[in-house]
């Protein structure tokens, strides 16, 4: 489990977080948004112990991340928003890496970059973005670790690489697993998480399971404004709203809608 | 699990970063046996021969420069802000890392060098059939090789020992890795600019030192010493100066993989 107590961190005299205290679970896949600049990538080192928390504290499974024991390093991946991959072939760095993780599998490996045809033996420097992304999530998923960040891993997929991701990572989930997924495109990833998380730079706005969300909302689109509605955002096809679900009805979350309902709150 | 230290790890870092980092110091190999094919190119051309010791001092320069520059090279990306990552989360302690880094840099890498280099060398003779000799002397470069000097002055030879290339050689690759460890940008430039800057400073201390004192300060400072100097020899005196040298590279050295322990233990991305 990944504890986090009153954490706050500041680049230079730029504060990004401050006084952010949240558990993360296991065996769920969390949703992580906020708007551009709130920290999220900043959270994400902080869990991998890429940055050194200024004040709060980080637990994950009594690890200290800023220590990066190899027992801690050996738990987590982590995917970074522009990853570039070292100047070798797929199959050397996979070669290398994988010694260092104990549930690595090969077969697993082989049948996820069979799916998105990417071949083990091409270079990550001659791959495109988005078969760079593909490569690496591959290998992320194939190393089963217990913690996996993947920070806009939608980022440069095309299409139908997207649908491919998302059963990438319903598949390979478990009840040891945790996945934090960090994006703007909730279209892409709204049917895989389990637990949405909405972080703002002083606080985390939201933090429930979505099964806890929909008891609470109702998600609905209709041509008029529903007298209670709690927000509304008005497009083509009607008028997209949130209210209060006191009938125990339920409806699919709109993810975009409820970022904005609550960001609107703050 | 021990956090610290597991000789397992260790092999399996080793392992990872040949196959990861060694390749592209391969490359960066080549261009410097490049640099041997341009010169006998051009000393064929212009003499027709290459002259043994050009040969020796070309082949040594460069497998100096190529394993003091090897650690800028091997581990360029290790604290990049974007791709240091990589190696950040790579599962194995500070330690193993650091020891990692002192394994590829200062055995792997300059084997690998020198064979490339006097390969190269040898491979050109061969294919030119002229130079007095098919292979390399490398006295002076060679930390295999033993190397009488000063003979004429004080009659009496002192043997430069095999101990002492090593020593300078490893002080040399350990002050670049300390340094490639700190810059994050523009590493080489940052290095020898901090060289120029701090070889001023030093020169600059120095002379106000001379300016503000006499000869008669140091001896009066130093009464001591100069009396014990006097009773000794210049070859007895050489010893002494040689002792302290070594103890201070092997002192710098240790200093610089402390500083570099700690810089891989505390960077951030």
């Amino acid at each position: 489990m990944i504890e986090i107590k009153n954490l706050s961190f500041a680049y230079s005299s730029e504060k990004v977080l401050d006084g952010i205290s949240t558990t993360f679970e296991q065996g769920r896949v969390y949703g992580l948004l906020g708007a551009n600049g709130v920290g999220k990538s900043t959270l994400f080192k902080l869990l991998c112990g890429l940055l050194t928390t200024k004040k709060g504290t980080i637990d994950i499974d009594g690890y200290v991340p800023a220590k990066r024991k190899p027992g801690f390093l050996s738990k987590i991946f982590y995917i970074p928003e522009d990853f570039e991959g070292p100047a070798v072939s797929i199959k050397n760095y996979v070669a290398g890496i994988s010694a260092f993780y104990p549930n690595y599998s090969e077969e697993q490996l082989r049948s996820l970059l069979g799916e998105f045809e990417i071949d083990i033996n091409r270079k990550f420097t001659t791959l495109s973005l988005g078969q760079r992304k593909k490569a690496i999530l591959c290998i992320a998923l194939a190393m089963n670790t217990e913690y996996l960040l993947l920070d806009e891993p939608t980022n440069g997929l095309d299409i139908p690489s997207k649908l491919e991701f998302r059963k990438m990572v319903a598949r390979t989930m478990d009840e040891n697993r945790t996945i934090i997924i960090s994006t703007h495109q909730v279209k892409d990833v709204e049917n895989l998480l389990d637990h949405i998380m909405i972080l703002d730079k002083r606080a985390v706005l939201l933090d429930k399971s979505v099964a806890g969300i929909q008891d609470e909302y109702l998600f609905d689109i209709s041509n008029t404004i529903p007298e209670d509605a709690l927000y509304v955002e008005a497009g083509l096809g009607g008028c997209a709203s949130i209210r209060k679900n006191v009938n125990g009805e339920e409806s699919r979350i709109n993810i975009e809608l409820l970022f904005n309902y609550i960001n609107s709150k703050k | 699990m021990n956090e610290i230290f597991d000789i397992k790890r260790l092999w399996k870092l080793l392992q990872y970063e040949v196959v990861n980092y060694i390749p592209n110091f391969f490359k960066s190999l080549l261009i410097f046996a490049s640099v041997i094919a341009a010169v006998w190119i051009f000393s064929l051309t212009v003499e027709s021969d290459v002259c043994p010791h050009s040969r020796d001092a070309l082949v040594g320069t460069l497998f100096i420069l190529a394993i003091v520059l090897s650690p800028f090279i091997v581990y360029k990306d290790m604290n990049d802000r974007k791709k240091g990552y990589i190696y950040a989360m790579i599962p194995a302690s500070t330690l193993e890392k650091l020891l990692s880094m002192i394994v590829l840099c200062i055995v792997i890498v300059p084997i690998l060098t020198y064979a490339v280099l006097t390969a190269t060398d040898l491979l050109l003779w061969l294919l030119s059939k002229v130079g007095i000799g098919a292979f390399l002397h490398m006295e002076f470069y060679n930390p295999f090789t033993t190397v009488k000097f000063m003979d004429d002055e004080y009659q009496q030879p002192y043997i430069y020992p095999v101990f002492d290339s090593i020593i300078y050689l490893v002080n040399l690759i350990v002050y670049s890795i300390m340094f490639n460890t700190i810059f994050r940008k523009n590493k080489v430039l940052k290095t020898i600019l901090f060289n120029i800057t701090m070889t001023f400073a030093t020169v600059i201390f120095v002379a106000f030192i001379a300016n503000i004192t006499t000869p008669e300060f140091w001896e009066d400072t130093f009464k001591g010493l100069i009396e014990w100097l006097d009773g000794k020899t210049d070859v007895e005196l050489f010893g002494y100066v040689i002792t302290a040298v070594r103890c201070l590279t092997i002192l710098m050295s240790m200093t610089f993989l402390s500083i570099t322990y700690f810089r891989i233990k505390k960077v951030n991305y």
